[in-house]
């Protein structure tokens, strides 16, 4: 299971063994704008190859730096071949069922759960909420009464030397 | 004809829709109690059987989905859903639906690295055996009268079975390219 920004990063992951892909966002932060720019960019980028005549398929591994069997794959079947899911930053049953609705396969949320007021109603919320993400008045019912979420922070304030997005590259 | 529904909280749900697609047979998602209604048979997939029951439960789906089968709906539970159907389970948790005669033992196989496949011949399905993935998979270990023991493994292990139009199997064939189970079962649920 790895991180990952763009899907270059996502298919050599996968190349090397990796179960499941997690767009990486931003960890920690509350902030959702870096999980949906990850999530927007590999799954924009599939639709792309999708699109593709099959003698591009060559030249698009080499700039993604990507093997040429998961792009073909890709432009096959218009998906990652393992579960993709959105993480770093979802701290709402809004955000979660945004992530879902951008169309990743599922969420993961840590301190969006743990440090908001009462993390075990925000826990089912955020369950219900991914469950029901194409349900509106669902997502409204879930959404009250449920005390603070966690503060967010700013991605743009935190210097980049605390950024998860940029480590281990 | 009405569509299938696959239940849809929890597990490889997915995995079921591609399948009947592939055989051009319409499914739907379900979620809510009032999705139950227009479906002539219900997939209750693979995934984790305490928090498949729990999420029933929550979205209270337990009693309308046992009137249903009560007045014909048919149900398929693979992997984690023949643990949800069971009458008894060996263990304490979860608190199955009661659907089938059965008793079913969770992880009946061992642990994760013991998962297996497998060929296997099943009654009522022509051709080829059927490649059966077993992943920490259930196994019955009672039937009740009435139930019907499609396959075994080893020494007389059910691991499908059938009453009337209930199905249950403890491996996954939704992660196969063989849709002959998928097509069974919409011939059951299909049938008057």
């Amino acid at each position: 299971m790895c991180g990952a920004r763009d899907l270059g990063e996502a298919l050599r992951r996968i190349g090397e063994g990796a179960a499941m892909i997690r767009t990486k966002g931003e960890a920690g932060s509350g902030n959702i704008v870096e999980a949906v720019r990850h999530a927007r960019k590999v799954l924009g980028q599939i639709s792309h190859i999708r699109g593709m005549e099959s003698d591009e398929l060559m030249a698009t591994a080499r700039d993604l730096k990507a093997p040429y069997e998961l792009v073909k794959g890709i432009h096959q079947s218009g998906a990652l071949p393992v579960v993709n899911f959105a993480a770093g930053g979802i701290s709402t049953p809004a955000d979660a069922a945004l992530m879902m609705q951008i169309g990743v396969d599922g969420v993961f949320v840590g301190s969006g759960i743990f440090k908001s007021e009462t993390p075990q109603v925000m826990a089912n919320a955020i369950v219900k909420a991914t469950t029901h993400y194409k349900d509106p008045e669902m997502l409204a019912a879930v959404s009250k009464g449920l005390g603070a979420s966690m503060p967010g922070i700013d991605v743009r304030t935190l210097p980049e030397s605390e950024q998860f997005a940029t480590r281990g590259w | 004809m009405a569509p299938l529904g696959v239940l849809a909280i929890q597990g490889d749900f997915l995995e079921h829709r591609n399948m009947l697609d592939s055989i051009g047979i319409e499914s739907v998602e379900v979620r809510l109690p009032e999705q139950l209604e227009n479906i002539d048979g219900l997939i209750i997939p693979g995934g984790e059987s305490t928090t498949i029951v729990q999420l029933i439960d929550i979205y209270e789906m337990r009693q309308p989905l046992i009137e249903k089968v009560k007045n014909g709906l048919a149900v398929w539970g693979t992997c984690a859903g023949m643990i949800v159907i069971a009458k008894h389970l060996k263990d304490k948790r979860p608190d199955p639906l009661g659907l089938m005669d059965i008793e079913v033992s969770r992880n009946a196989f061992g642990r994760q690295i013991d998962s297996f496949e497998t060929d296997l011949d099943i009654n009522g399905i022509d051709g080829p055996p059927i490649h059966a993935i077993f992943i920490r998979a259930p196994l019955v270990t009672e039937i009740g009268n009435g139930v019907e023991i499609l396959a075994e493994v080893g020494d007389g292990k059910p691991v499908a079975v059938k009453q009337n139009k209930i199905l249950a199997t403890s491996f996954h064939p939704e992660l196969t390219e063989d849709p002959r189970m998928h097509a069974l079962f919409a011939n059951i649920a299909h049938s008057m």
